[in-house]
């Protein structure tokens, strides 16, 4: 796909007017509310209303045309900051140390800034027993284990998620387990590990043999790939229970989206999806505009093979697109881009909470600690700070309750580069979306929710 | 899922705080929305396609309260629609009465001997198929009898059980959509495993019995579950209701309670605050729909006595006169005897 068209979609979706956006398709004109992410087909001549009235931004027009059609009233998000939920997942950042040296990492090598540090036992266990004790009655909990490289520190991982097990078990809560992994150090007993216990894993690979030797080597300066792709083969052969998906984190430097995601599926992944990297603790590896518009078109060229690969009914699962067509379907409409410091909280090594895994050592995202609990008059301030309608331009934005707003990290800490990209990418989607036979949607697996938030 | 509510028969009342603050929400509003809604032109000019805007999707001429999330939907007799009509056939086979889970028929192409043999019995618990092989005490149990524990006459602020002469062990059915939300995630369409009584009740304390579990006092038959939802919809399956059945249950004019329960309660079938307009101070001014005459913009509360209501003995007899119908909020003007005080018979013998 051409530059040109990709900035053509981002022409499209600019932002005009907040209450609706219009997607025509060849099937007639489309209305999407904002409000409550709902999808319309609508009339020529209702359409032509809207077109004109969103032509000139007449707000007051539209509020009044959706009013008439039964569409206005009380917004379903309203200004309230979501009430202090318990939690249900938690990330461990059980390893503050890691063997490769990515460049971009927003962990900077895994050590966030300080030393390098394993979480003892001790601190695994209070936040294992900080999940399941506040879990409410038969919440579904999840908890992860990231790093740095958590195989770094595979015993207390193993430990920590055996007593977790036990303890959901007896509470009666069930329990999800993820890992994301370089894939460095993984074994056939981790294998057989994940499997019984039903992990969801996901390999870091940022593309291809070279591009990846190129992004992510090992600390001493030679590639990882094949490294990788060796000890993961037998997680791949094995995954029944366990779902063993690949993340490529997009960088200027890998920018052939289509390549990786042919290569990867080919190879077994339960799902592949592509993060753009938008802020590192350096400013090396982030996307810039133009970067962005290239992702773009690369994104939708692999759409439009998912779109052809669902037609003849052929798995093709690539992760962004499978999520965007589930949130759609459903019309996932929200006022945060994710869980994070809501009913999701990251763990450092040390017992620190902070509002994602992102935020370890991070003064901007601290949460509390696990000996003194959640800090609940942070959590009240972040929910209040963070909710969409506080954030600019969000509010004014069509796409606000399918985005949120954005990964809290990246908008702290760089602002918001990529909402072209990201209003690109959706209304691609929802064209796709209005595509594809409801059948076909509806028949989707699941994939990794590990692309759904600002990436999409 | 719309508010449930339960009238003098049993004691419970049912709403999420998603529906209070959608209710919330809605009151703020409701009196003064814009009159023109719905007047759009155009035959099919907008289709609800994605499953939020199926669920929030407010038919041309239909009131905010005809949403499932808006609607006081089920109660004893009801009001928009008996919700709990969707549980009867919520596993194959069978047709189940939410009340107190007692079968009471069998679908005439089942040949299973077993399944036939149920009707009659009741519902106790639901057990799922994949954890057959556990042992029961490690199972997840779905039970549809509870223990009833409040606060009695002699101590107001204690929990007790509460037990009557016709129900000793003080047991009552569970709300359904509670009961069954685990069964409803991720189970629709398997089989799951249904424990009913082994014997058939004799009476109506006989219904009211616990389940024990050694020795086992129930049988149980592996049941599918129905699927809530017709395919790719929010439109729920004609599988579990047909048509006429959510609204058969509701009471009629001619009968006691739709006249009994008043402020508020009938609440878009049969409105209670009727010609609302703003009163200029922030308030409104209207009438109570039972009013003899409307259009004073007072409303006269209901005490059961004042002449200035339809009474008991007039509904039942004239009910066809003194209920007016409501569009869009207001009375719909039917002609000039509209604002009369006499009934029909009366003015018959007027003229």
């Amino acid at each position: 796909m051409s530059n040109a068209e990709a900035g053509r979609y981002m022409r499209a979706s600019a932002p005009r007017v907040p209450q609706v956006h219009l997607i025509e398709t060849t099937h007639g004109g489309n209305l999407f509310v904002a409000d409550g992410s709902r999808l319309f087909a609508a009339g020529s001549d209702l359409y032509g209303r809207f077109e004109a009235a969103v032509a000139i931004g007449d707000e007051h027009g539209i509020a009044t045309l959706l009013e008439r059609l039964g569409l206005g009233g009380s917004p379903l998000i309203d200004d309230a900051p979501l009430a202090q939920p318990a939690i249900h997942a938690l990330s461990l950042a059980i390893a503050q140390k890691c063997n490769l040296g990515c460049t971009y990492c927003y962990a900077q090598q895994g050590e966030f800034g300080g030393a390098a540090k394993n979480m003892p036992l001790e601190e695994a266990t209070k936040a294992v027993e900080l999940l399941v004790h506040g879990a409410e009655e038969g919440a579904r909990l999840n908890l992860a284990f990231l790093g740095g490289e958590p195989l770094v520190n595979r015993t207390v991982l193993y430990a920590a998620t055996l007593h977790a097990k036990q303890l959901a078990e007896r509470r009666g809560n069930p329990i999800t387990f993820s890992i994301t992994t370089n894939g460095t150090l993984l074994t056939d007993a981790d294998a057989e590990f994940f499997e019984a216990h039903g992990f969801a894993v996901t390999i870091s690979l940022d593309g291809p043999r070279e591009t990846h030797n190129l992004l992510r080597p090992f600390k001493s300066g030679s590639g990882s790939f094949d490294a990788i792709i060796q000890r993961i083969r037998p997680l791949l052969a094995l995954q029944r229970r366990m779902q063993v998906s690949a993340r490529v984190t997009v960088t200027p430097a890998n920018l052939e989206l289509r390549r990786a995601l042919d290569e990867f599926i080919e190879m077994g992944f339960h799902s592949v999806g592509f993060s753009p990297m938008l802020s590192s603790p350096s400013g090396l590896g982030e996307m810039q505009s133009a970067d962005l518009e290239i992702t773009l078109g690369e994104m939708i060229d692999c759409g439009r093979e998912f779109e052809r690969r669902t037609l003849n009914r052929e798995r093709y699962p690539f992760a962004n697109m499978v999520n965007a067509m589930r949130e759609i379907e459903r019309g996932t409409h929200r006022p945060y881009p994710c869980g994070a410091g809501a009913g999701y909280l990251g763990v450092s090594a040390e017992g620190d909470l902070s509002a994602c895994h992102r935020f370890v050592g991070d003064e901007a995202g601290a949460m509390g600690t696990l000996n003194d609990g959640i800090d609940r008059k942070r959590q009240t301030e972040w929910l209040t700070e963070r909710h969409v309608h506080r954030q600019e331009p969000c509010r004014s934005c069509w796409a606000r309750y399918l985005c949120g707003g954005g990964c809290h990290h990246e908008v702290i800490h760089r602002g918001r580069p990529a909402c072209d990209y990201i209003r690109g990418w959706l209304h691609y989607c929802l064209e796709a979306w209005l595509r594809l036979p409801r059948t076909a949607v509806n028949q989707m697996p699941s994939a990794s929710n590990a692309y759904s938030s600002s990436s999409a | 899922m719309p508010a449930l509510m339960c009238g003098a028969d049993n004691s419970y009342l049912a709403l999420t705080y998603r529906q209070i603050d959608t209710i919330r929400k809605v009151a703020e509003e409701a009196p003064f929305r814009n009159e023109s809604a719905h007047q759009e032109p155009g035959p099919d000019s907008l289709t609800a396609l994605n499953l939020t805007a199926q669920l929030h999707y407010e038919a041309r001429g239909n009131p905010i309260s005809s949403r499932p999330v808006t609607s006081v939907a089920n109660c004893c007799p009801g009001l928009e629609v008996d919700f709990r009509a969707v549980w009867r056939r919520m596993f194959t086979g069978i047709v189940l009465r939410e009340y107190d889970n007692l079968v009471m028929e069998i679908d005439p192409d089942v040949s299973d001997r077993k399944i036939k043999a149920l009707l009659g019995r009741q519902l106790l618990r639901v057990r799922l198929k994949e954890e057959e092989k556990l042992p029961l005490e490690k199972q997840q149990k779905f039970l549809m009898m509870t223990p009833i524990k409040g606060p009695a006459s002699s101590d107001p602020d204690g929990e007790i059980a509460l037990t009557t002469q016709f129900n000793p062990n003080g047991l009552a059915a569970v709300e359904w959509s509670n009961a069954l939300t685990h069964i409803l995630s991720g189970h629709q369409g398997k089989i799951v495993r249904c424990d009913f009584t082994r014997r058939l009740p004799e009476d109506q304390k006989d219904i009211r019995q616990p389940l024990i579990d050694d020795p086992p006092n129930f049988v149980t038959l592996e049941l599918e579950v129905r699927k809530f939802f017709d395919p790719d919809t929010a439109v729920i399956s004609k599988d579990l209701a047909s048509a006429g059945e959510l609204t058969q249950g509701l009471c009629s004019p001619w009968q006691n309670d739709y006249r009994e329960c008043s402020c508020y309660y009938w609440a878009s079938a049969r409105p209670d605050y009727v010609n609302v307009e703003p009163a200029g101070n922030g308030l409104s001014k209207g009438d109570n729909w039972f009013q003899k005459v409307h259009g004073t913009g007072v409303y006269v509360p209901d005490d059961y006595i004042d002449s200035r209501l339809v009474l008991y003995d007039e509904l039942f007899l004239e009910w066809e006169h003194w209920l007016r119908f409501q569009v869009g909020g207001k009375d719909y003007n039917e002609g000039p005897s509209q604002d009369s005080e006499c009934p029909p018979s009366q003015s018959a013998t007027d003229e």
